[in-house]
């Protein structure tokens, strides 16, 4: 089975946090970021982050990660995409 | 005699032993909710003598307010005082260190606590101020010193302009309970967690009602 595409994983963070898209810029939700706007609590992102563990059928080790990267939509999606291609900071599950 | 000498924010000389001595005073505050949340209090000293260290934590030795005793080495007392706004962003980049930080608590054990815990404690709201890890050093205690140092945290709440001061106090902490009460605060709610077996009493005070405040010092 191919890896999730970047757009992919995007595309579920925000259908899976519907208040996403509404709180974004006129640009796009990429750099929406998701504690800052207010689209998920602390506890919403650990249930995100589960979420696309779980649809992905990866696990997203957040040991190296930056927080000012993965807590917005556009870097947790490319944080997971890496992750799913094998070559991010954790491994495929 | 003991008094209450606040030293004004970020100039505290923090050698190993102070700060050893605040992560003793924030946990014993922040229990039984540490405890419960990092599994045991190893792991939970373990995580707080980093997050001391993390200038965006609620307990981040920059950002707290710590009373020294007379000999003026030994810190006698300590508290955190934050706006509403400033509370939710470090308590969300402490969640954030915990979960990027390895070797603590699972992630997946980690929600099950949050979800347990969920609601547990207040939401301040615009123009409040929440106080949190109010402590006296245990050789300290029983003199009068938690009445002056809730003094200073109201008369500091008011000069910043605080609407309100908001703070959860574990139920079984009857004696806090009680200098809460006698200086004005309300319970407002019982919150309870549904794991930990843990209670909470959310308790509130305005600050427009005059104070009788010590001469501690400014922040």
């Amino acid at each position: 089975m191919p890896s999730p595409s970047y757009a992919e994983i995007r595309d579920f963070i925000v259908s899976a946090a519907p208040n996403a898209a509404a709180r974004a810029a006129a640009g796009g939700v990429d750099d929406l970021h998701l504690l800052n706007a207010g689209v998920v609590d602390s506890l919403g992102f650990v249930n995100l982050l589960a979420a696309i563990e779980e649809r992905f059928g990866i696990e997203i080790d957040l040991g190296d990660a930056d927080p000012d990267e993965f807590l917005t939509v556009g870097g947790l999606a490319r944080c997971a995409a890496a992750v799913a291609r094998g070559d991010g900071a954790a491994h495929g599950g | 005699m003991v008094s209450v000498d606040c030293v004004p924010q970020g100039e505290v000389s923090w050698t190993d032993d102070l700060t050893a001595a605040y992560v003793a005073g924030v946990h014993d505050a922040g229990n039984p909710y540490f405890d419960f949340l990092f599994g045991d209090a190893e792991t939970a000293t373990r995580v707080l003598r980093s997050w001391v260290r993390r200038s965006s934590s609620e307990v981040a030795l920059e950002r707290s307010h710590v009373a020294l005793a007379d000999d003026g080495a030994t810190l006698a007392a300590g508290y955190v005082l934050l706006p509403a706004e400033e509370l939710r962003r470090c308590r969300s980049a402490d969640l954030m260190a915990l979960l990027t930080a390895r070797g603590t608590v699972p992630r997946d054990v980690l929600r099950q606590r949050l979800e347990a815990t969920r609601g547990l404690f207040t939401t301040a709201e615009p123009g409040d101020w929440y106080l949190s890890k109010v402590w006296v050093h245990p050789s300290l205690r029983s003199r009068g010193l938690a009445r002056d140092v809730l003094a200073d945290i109201l008369g500091r709440a008011a000069e910043r302009g605080a609407r309100r001061v908001c703070l959860d106090v574990h139920e079984e902490r009857e004696a806090a309970v009680r200098l809460y009460r006698r200086a004005g605060f309300t319970i407002a709610e019982r919150r309870t967690a549904s794991g930990g077996g843990l209670a909470y009493l959310s308790m509130h005070r305005a600050t427009d009602a005059p104070t009788a405040r010590s001469d501690a010092g400014q922040a």
